[in-house]
């Protein structure tokens, strides 16, 4: 190797190996003796043996050729019947923890079959047009409706790889022992029949349907309105300060009041009139408008051309007068009363200093009438007449609080009905059949009876915020509602939660009214729009009342600084409605349907 | 006051435990209980109070206490133990422990978790699904040893695969067939239970790197079992042997279902129950007539080309007496239904055989032979009634004796219960749609395709509609290689402009045309180009557009004659518009009806009628769709009728 030669066949190795180069030594290198267990068999070894042996013999340790065939015979495992002897048990015959686990048992949902869509030569109208095509292309894979895309293969040999195919299949892998499965009971319902089975609004017409005649438009919110109980006039109060009165068969204004010069200005304007209400009394033209903090009762006869001490006693006769203490604490509350009569209106008005903007004009038609003024130390909110005519309920608020008033007017007397100062009054009314009171907060409405002088009922509505009450003709039936978009029909012998909670509107309703006579009402929201409902109410105390909608009245007003309709009235007799709107138009709808 | 209750003594948290819990209890890694869970069919629940978290998963703890009675986690630990043991002997390169290691590797045994996951047999059936899926799947993968899928797994399941066709073929049980793109669908009435199946195109499968094989070998490891277990129990039912047999040379050539030997057991089910044990060495053996003669036929082509060991049957040979199986012949085939009952056929080599021999089988075919195994003889033909061909043209001479018909045609016949007409699948042509069979009725809203209608038709024996059906193909086939076409279905939809468009249109086409004379244009035209020599394609596509015009004007003045009706008829019209507004307000008033609901019932609603819609939508965009073709191809056929009138 040294020299670079390499062994080939013919070399003998033998001859190239040196056994021993060294010196051959005379002596041992070390003189002990052998050990004797150089010649004596292995202990070590004679135990293993012993062991395998012992091992082998229990069955133990297994030769490699048992082990291969013992591996053979496993290779055909599961040839044979596993449920040959096994009788399933019942659920009586299983232990309690199996019971609980067959209870729980949820098979795995199977996969949905394919439809046409994925036929390898689909109908072709399954195929997606570019737009689609477009669309799940964009669309995260997760996302998509479907895995695939449809499409056609004119013959089966063209049928590509479908790319997915395993990944879908441990997908489906995945769900099988990772999704949670949870059992779901889902019954196919028709939606139609969820909806309750109700009478057809044909079937219960009259009621309005379209507008036919307008009052206006004026360049003012038309913030309250209100019909006659004889049916020929209506009243609007709106944001100048301004009262109107509509004759209603021909549209015709016949005169305005101009409220707004009896109280302060605000901002150099008049305050809008709030509430103005026809005296429900149907002999008398005498109405009540809210504006600022005063309450002012106008006859309206001499301007309709009727001649006052006929149609107003009311205005003009004084049974009684309020004792002392009334007049104490009437002064404690701060309520004034002020008459302004035909006669010597004008030289009060001077005294007050408020006819100067008239001054120079001709004694106009309306400005004859008499009127009460009833100032208050509050902003007046809300008013409400007693059925009689004779009492007169208002609420308002300042800054500390609101405030409930109560005046007779035949007594020109005040009082306040209740103790504390409430909370935000919403509403007042007075029930039209018992001596009741009934006061809507912010959240609640509370019933009082003034005879007992106690809390009949709190019903509790469930809303954030209400905007009005109404009370139905029959006196057992409350409807209100709220800023947030509900209406909510109570019956009082119910409970004192909504029997019926309706959400109809997209904006807080701001009104609902029951017609007087006729089994309808009505709501008024600021989406523009009111619904009229028919709600007719059994004699029958086992029969609940039935409320059907009956038209969406869209429209009734535009929707300005996103206010809608502000207010609406229904005749005393007919199923006509009245809507006055943020536009300043007011609206009359009647029946115009066919067939 | 009662006494103060005890934490975690009843409730959620005493039902329920969570994932992490759960491992610490039993002791096991992730993937171990993961694996676990696989094999023992555990899976995570929803409590309602998730008291640990909404991240964590859980268990129901009953779940958990039984897992941890479970023997597979004993053999879970002593695979672990011996694991170590491998890996210490190969540091040390002990050659010879490594040896005797690999012998003694603990093996798991999954027979206990089939009979306690399905008590009844007919529990295994009804969850036989997936085990089938994923066998059919990993049949069709190829083995590969990076992702761990050992080639003698894949050979496992093909053969699982196999025979479960097998047996359903034997029994005639396969009730639909489904091509979809993603593969075929299969569906076997099995002891009463539908069984649905899928598998890939018959391609070498992509890998995809972002699945997890250990999970899918998992799940495979226990359907092989479930359906080994399965199929013996099916087999047996049957009084047929199993394993059944497999003819050597017939599986080299890759004859699927022909190569297996289905043997008869001489024994009833009750009798082999009562002699279990020697149960698998009974001989009597009985083979369907046909088994055994292409099995002789094979064998004795074998003894003629080569030696014949190799080509034994697998086992000890069965005892393939002739005269015995053609005793058995007639009970087979007397059992036997199907549409294709008593038909044979070929296939050609260009279709998938191992589908189409299954489905035929299935359907009762007497013989599939593949175009290649048919002898070179003069007469080679004789006795066959199909020939399945996937290409544009018959090659060679058209045995008039046959019927040759594209791969569909089976498929189609198979859901349809009855042989469909031929001429529709004729090689080369444009098919008809292959509908699904799994589509019930309220699918896609209620939409019918219009061949569903066709095939219910051909099954009330109406013949005539076979030519519409054929027609109807044929245009819109057509249509789709028609660009311009293309353009003017959406166009006819708008009827008001149609005469500007057909304007347009024709501008668009002289210039298209104009500009490249090679565009493919309507096939028809170019038919009538080849007639009419001396037109040259411009002027033939500027006439037929002309017409078109004439048309459209001739429908405008169709109109205008219309009108003075219409007031003549002026009553009847008032009474409809109040029978209209009526219905109208009816509507109306059920609409208005929903602002009754109470919350609960209105979101109840609102589910209910967002997916009534979408099944509506789905149905008009369909019937829509339709209506487009429909009006495009109307339009097509009138335009030839005009051409030809010329």
């Amino acid at each position: 190797m040294r020299v670079g030669r390499y062994p080939t066949a013919k070399n003998d190795e033998e001859d190239e190996i040196v056994h021993w180069s060294g010196p051959i030594m005379q002596h041992p290198l070390t003189s002990a003796p052998e050990p004797k267990r150089r010649f004596l068999p292995s202990r070590h070894e004679a135990r293993m043996v012993v062991k395998f042996v012992r091992a082998m013999r229990a069955g133990k340790m297994r030769r490699p050729s048992e082990i291969a065939r013992d591996a053979k015979q496993e290779e055909i495992l599961y040839q044979y019947d596993v449920w040959e002897n096994h009788e399933p048990k019942t659920r009586e015959d299983m232990t309690k923890s199996e019971r609980a686990r067959d209870i729980m048992k949820v098979p795995a949902p199977k996969p949905p079959l394919p439809n046409h869509a994925e036929s390898y030569n689909p109908p072709a109208e399954y195929l997606p047009d570019e737009k689609e095509e477009k669309e799940w292309k964009e669309l995260d894979p997760e996302e998509r409706a479907t895995s695939y895309l449809p499409a056609k293969h004119s013959a089966l040999r063209h049928v590509p790889l479908y790319e997915n195919f395993v990944k879908e299949r441990f997908e489906r892998c995945l769900d099988l022992y990772l999704a949670v499965r949870v059992r779901k009971d889902q019954t196919k319902i028709d939606p139609e029949d969820l909806v309750p089975k109700l009478p057809t609004p044909r079937e219960l017409r009259p009621f309005p349907t379209d507008i036919v005649n307008s009052f206006g438009p004026l360049p003012y919110r038309a913030r309250s309105i209100s019909v006659h109980p004889q049916g020929q006039w209506l009243l609007s109060g709106s944001d100048d300060g301004y009262v109107r009165l509509w004759e209603i068969d021909s549209g015709y204004e016949q005169c305005t009041w101009n409220l707004g010069m009896f109280v302060e200005k605000v901002d150099g304007s008049a305050p809008p009139v709030t509430i103005v209400e026809w005296c429900p009394k149907d002999e008398t033209y005498a109405f009540a408008a809210s504006i600022g903090n005063t309450l002012i009762i106008v006859s309206a006869a001499s301007a309709m051309g009727l001649t006052e001490s006929d149609t107003d006693p009311m205005i003009g006769g004084v049974n009684g007068k309020p004792d002392e203490k009334v007049k104490e604490k009437m002064e404690d509350m701060g309520i004034r009363w002020e008459e302004r009569n035909l006669g010597d209106g004008e030289d009060e008005n001077k005294e007050n200093g408020v006819r100067e903007s008239n001054n120079g004009e001709d004694l106009r038609l309306e400005d004859k009438s008499s009127m009460i003024l009833i100032r208050h130390g509050k902003l007046l909110k809300h008013l409400a007449w007693h059925r009689k005519g004779d009492y007169l309920a208002c609420a308002g608020k300042d800054g500390s609080g609101g405030g409930v008033y109560i005046h007779r007017l035949s007594h020109r007397s005040s009082q306040s009905p209740f103790k504390k100062r409430s909370a935000l009054v919403q509403a007042v009314k007075f029930h039209p059949t018992r001596p009741f009171f009934i006061v809507a907060t912010m959240h609640h409405v509370r019933v009082y009876n003034l005879a007992l002088q106690q809390l009949v009922k709190t019903l509790r509505p469930g809303v954030s915020w209400i905007s009005s009450i109404d009370v139905h003709p029959s006196g057992d039936h409350i409807l209100v509602t709220s800023y947030d978009r509900r209406v909510c029909w109570f019956d009082l012998d119910l409970s004192a939660r909504p029997y019926k909670t309706i959400r109809n509107h997209e904006k807080a309703v701001r009104v609902g009214k029951f017609h007087p006579r006729l089994p309808l009402f009505a709501d008024a929201a600021d989406d523009g729009s009111s619904h009229v409902f028919h709600g007719t109410v059994y004699d029958d105390l086992t029969k609940n009342a039935l409320i059907v909608p009956l038209r969406k009245l869209e429209r009734c007003s535009k929707i300005v600084d996103s206010l809608g309709v502000l207010d609406i009235a229904w005749h005393p007799r007919l199923p006509w409605l009245f809507t006055s709107g943020a536009d300043g138009t007011i609206h009359l709808l009647t029946d115009c349907s066919q067939g | 006051m009662g006494r103060e209750k005890k934490k975690g003594t009843s409730g959620n948290v005493k039902a329920f435990i969570s994932r992490e819990k759960a491992l610490k209890k039993l002791q096991l890694s992730l993937q171990e209980f993961r694996r676990l869970c696989i094999l023992k069919g555990i899976y995570p629940r929803d409590p309602r109070k998730k008291f640990e978290g909404s991240d964590k998963t859980y268990y129901l703890r009953k779940d958990i206490d039984f897992l941890a009675h479970e023997r597979l986690i004993g053999t879970i630990r002593q695979q672990n133990s011996h694991r170590k043991k491998v890996v210490k002997a190969r540091s040390k390169r002990r050659i010879d422990i490594l040896k005797r290691l690999a012998l003694s590797a603990p093996k798991t045994r999954l027979d206990h978790l089939v009979l306690e996951r399905y008590p009844n047999f007919v529990d295994a059936i009804r969850e036989l699904d997936d085990p089938l899926c994923i066998v059919a799947l990993f049949a069709n993968l190829p083995a590969d040893h990076n992702v761990g899928i050992a080639p003698e797994r894949v050979s496992r399941c093909q053969c699982l695969l196999r025979e479960f066709h097998n047996y359903v073929a034997h029994t005639n049980s396969l009730r639909r067939v489904f091509v979809s793109i993603k593969g075929y669908y299969f569906q076997a009435d099995i002891m009463g239970e539908s069984v649905t199946w899928i598998t890939p195109h018959r391609f070498s499968q992509i890998l995809p790197a972002d699945v997890d094989y250990s999970v899918m070998l998992t799940f495979l490891e226990l359907y092989e079992c479930i359906m080994s277990f399965v199929n013996f129990r099916l087999y047996t039912s049957q009084n047929l042997a199993y394993p059944p047999k497999i003819l050597r040379p017939a599986d080299a050539k890759a004859l699927e279902l022909s190569s297996l030997v289905v043997e008869k057991t001489a024994k009833s089910d009750v009798d082999r129950r009562q002699g279990q044990g020697d149960g698998d060495k009974d001989e009597p053996n009985q083979l369907p007539a046909e088994t055994v003669k292409i099995a002789e036929k094979l064998a004795m082509e074998a003894k003629n080309e080569e030696d014949d060991d190799d080509y034994e049957f697998d086992d000890e040979a069965p005892g393939n007496d002739p005269d015995m199986a053609d005793g058995d012949e007639s009970s087979s085939q007397a059992g036997r239904s199907g549409v294709f009952n008593g038909k044979s056929v070929v296939l050609g080599r260009e279709v998938p055989y191992a589908e189409l021999e299954f489905c035929l089988r299935a359907a009762g075919a007497e013989k599939v032979s593949r175009e290649d195994d048919l002898t070179d003889t003069e007469n080679r033909l004789s006795g066959y009634t199909h020939w399945i061909i996937d290409r544009p043209k018959v090659s060679g001479n058209r045995d008039m004796s046959l019927e040759y018909v594209q791969p569909q045609y089976v498929f189609d016949s198979i859901n349809a219960g009855l042989l469909l007409p031929p001429s529709l699948y004729t090689p080369g042509a444009p098919l008809p749609p292959h509908l699904s069979p799994f589509v019930s009725e309220e699918d896609d809203g209620g939409y019918r395709p219009w061949f569903k209608d066709i095939i219910e038709r051909i099954k009330a024996g109406d013949t005539s509609v076979v030519e519409e059906a054929a027609a109807v193909v044929y245009t819109e086939e057509a249509a789709k290689y028609d660009k311009t076409g293309d353009r003017k279905k959406k166009r006819t939809s708008e009827e008001n402009n149609r005469r500007n468009e057909a304007v347009k249109d024709s501008q668009e086409v002289h210039n298209s045309s104009a500009a490249n004379t090679k565009e493919v244009v309507d096939k028809d035209l170019e038919m009538e180009i080849e007639n009419s020599s001396h037109d040259t394609a411009e002027e033939t596509v500027a006439k037929e557009l002309d017409n078109r015009i004439d048309d459209g004007s001739a429908q405008g003045a169709d109109k205008k004659d219309e009108e003075p009706e219409d007031d003549e008829d002026e009553e009847g019209e008032e009474e409809k518009i109040s029978k209209s507004n009526s219905e109208r307000m009816d509507k109306e008033g059920r609409d208005m009806a929903t602002l009754m609901l109470s919350r609960k019932k209105m979101r109840q609603y609102q589910k209910h009628k967002r997916m009534e819609d979408h099944k509506l939508a789905t149905r008009d965009k369909l019937t829509q769709k339709r209506k487009r073709l429909e009006a495009a191809r109307a339009e097509r056929e009138a335009n030839k009728a005009k051409r030809k009138r010329q």
